[in-house]
């Protein structure tokens, strides 16, 4: 009988627990540990950051699903792990810490195999004044996008009444990831912005770190259209310009105060952008976990980098951007150093950024860093999944299945206005996600399966698959057979 | 109105007619099976047809780095 237990319950955590749970017999248990209560379908936090959702409909209870199933659920945050075991026991095993009604308490959970999905820690603490506690908004949790919500509607409260008022919106520091979901945000105030007929005074701000709009972290990617293949930083510049948003590029925010943002640019300039509104995300770090061997030594520096995130199957060697290779990206999102441990969604190390990286002329980095949240994190889920029960029943030697994501495609709806009748999204695929230039050698990506366009069928895919999602993370009848 | 030789000037934006079929709810209806169909075109190739079916590890590696 083997014990999995998984850390953390967002998209990846989630969806492995659910495919382990249906998949293993049951006298294998599985357990989750995560500090939340609720499970979030964070994409949609989009729409509650402008008021178009309420907050209960990107939020559910998560021990009601998991009593269903059958999976064990501890409302905790893991701080220790010993995959060795220690002294107080001798088999592998992590120190979690309760956040639920007797908060603070620490307590032991055995494992056999540990997958850690504990996701980002939202690092607003690498920029002075950033965040909800400070002086910028964000929309990474529901309460959040409650307080960004709040702020907007004061925003056009004050802009009926005549003002002029300045919104930025963007991310709040040079390595910033999720540049997709500020591309959303911007673009979903604007829509609410002209609904609310005020669209005029108001003067609306992109602030990013990719050196051209379209990069999303990965490059940005070429696609077909009109007899030409065009790179995607034509197409959102034209819907840049199209909505008359202005924008900023290669920027890497300094501090935030009360009405000002700070920032620096790839040309080593610095800048103050005055503004009434700024919602900006946080640079992105690995949960503070230490680990330790069996007789008590602190060995974190072996299974996480500096930042956090836990290393798994890929080639952390330094190198030149030129020498990048697919081949570097990890495949079965195992730890190297102990074969029951993984690491898979945000949680685990990518090996370098997917974009080039960049430096202003003072030094500083400005880039943005490889987002691995969304469809790859399913995708790695239930690779996984699958790996372990191999593993488990079948007593293979090791992972049987692979998610590298330089072999895995991706699919994005990015929202650019939520109505039926006006609303539209940006429907985009691409393949593979981390470019492969010796298979692809022109533009590193199969052009036959990467495309892209606007329009309000890209905002019913994505209203459905909203719906789809949560049904499927509820874990309701035939859940399995909607795909990640 | 386009800025005159400031950087919105140089990019493409569309036309009046782009703009009209981009909510049109029939062509959009038909945009929204097709992108399905890619969609799910991408994710079968992406993922189900190229995950290998054997053991990822080197089993004879394996077994020679046991003691």
């Amino acid at each position: 009988m083997a014990h999995v237990v998984v850390l953390g319950a967002g998209i990846a955590g989630h969806t492995a627990a659910l495919l382990l749970r249906r998949k293993l017999p049951r006298d294998h248990t599985v357990t989750v540990v995560s500090p939340k209560p609720t499970y979030n379908w964070i994409p949609s936090n989009i729409w509650v950051g402008v008021g178009m959702m309420k907050p209960e409909e990107v939020t559910f209870e998560l021990s009601p699903v998991y009593a269903r199933h059958g999976i064990e659920f501890r409302q905790a945050k893991a701080v220790e792990f010993w995959p060795e075991g220690g002294a107080s026991a001798q088999s592998p095993h992590i120190v979690a810490e309760s956040t639920g009604h007797d908060g603070g308490q620490r307590f032991q959970v055995p494992y056999d195999y540990l997958v850690n999905a504990t996701g980002p820690r939202l690092n607003f603490a690498a920029t002075p004044g950033l965040g909800p506690e400070a002086n910028s908004l964000s929309v990474c949790t529901p309460e959040h996008a409650i307080q960004a919500a709040r702020s907007l509607q004061e925003i056009i409260g004050r802009l009926k009444k005549g003002e002029q008022l300045t919104l930025v919106v963007g991310v709040g520091h040079g390595q910033c990831t999720c540049e997709g979901a500020a591309f959303e945000y911007v673009f979903n105030v604007d829509f609410v912005l002209r609904q609310a007929r005020v669209r005029e005074r108001a003067r609306l701000v992109f602030l990013t770190n990719e050196a051209e709009l379209g990069d999303f972290g990965v490059g940005g990617t070429h696609i077909r259209r009109g007899g030409y293949r065009v790179h995607s930083k034509t197409f959102a510049e034209s819907l840049y310009a199209e909505r008359n948003i202005e924008w900023i590029t290669g920027a890497h925010v300094q501090k935030v105060e009360p009405r000002a943002v700070y920032y620096e640019t790839l040309d080593g300039e610095e800048h103050e952008l005055a503004c009434d509104f700024a919602m900006l995300l946080p640079p992105f770090a690995g949960q503070p976990i230490k680990a330790f061997g069996r007789g008590g030594a602190d060995i974190t520096q072996e299974l996480f980098t500096p930042n956090g995130f836990m290393r798994v199957d890929a080639d952390y060697s330094q190198k030149p951007f030129e020498q990048w290779r697919a081949t570097d990206w990890p495949k079965t999102y195992q730890s190297p150093r102990f074969k029951n441990l993984f690491a898979i969604g945000i949680a685990f190390a990518p090996p370098h950024p997917i974009s080039k990286p960049r430096k202003s002329k003072r030094g500083t980095p400005i880039s943005p860093a490889p987002p691995r949240t969304g469809m790859p994190s399913a995708v790695m889920a239930k690779a996984l999944s699958e790996s372990l029960l191999g593993m488990i029943v079948y007593d293979l030697p090791g992972p049987t299945r692979t998610a590298s994501l330089a072999e895995i495609g991706a699919s994005c709806v990015a929202s650019a206005g939520a109505s039926w009748a006006r609303g539209t999204a940006a429907s985009m695929t691409m393949f593979p996600v981390v470019p492969d230039y010796e298979r692809y050698p022109e533009f590193g990506r199969d052009l036959r399966y990467t495309f892209g366009e606007i329009g309000s069928a890209g905002h019913w895919i994505k209203k459905i698959l909203h719906y789809m999602f949560i049904y499927k993370a509820r874990g309701r009848p035939g859940w399995w057979l909607i795909p990640e | 109105m386009t800025r005159l030789y400031e950087r919105e000037h140089f990019v493409p934006t569309p036309s009046r007619t782009t703009l009209f079929f981009r909510t049109f709810a029939p062509w959009q209806l038909i945009r929204f099976f097709w992108i399905n169909l890619k969609m799910i075109r991408m994710i079968s190739v992406g993922y189900h047809g190229r995950v290998p079916l054997r053991p990822i590890v080197n089993l004879e590696a394996e077994e020679r780095r046991q003691p």
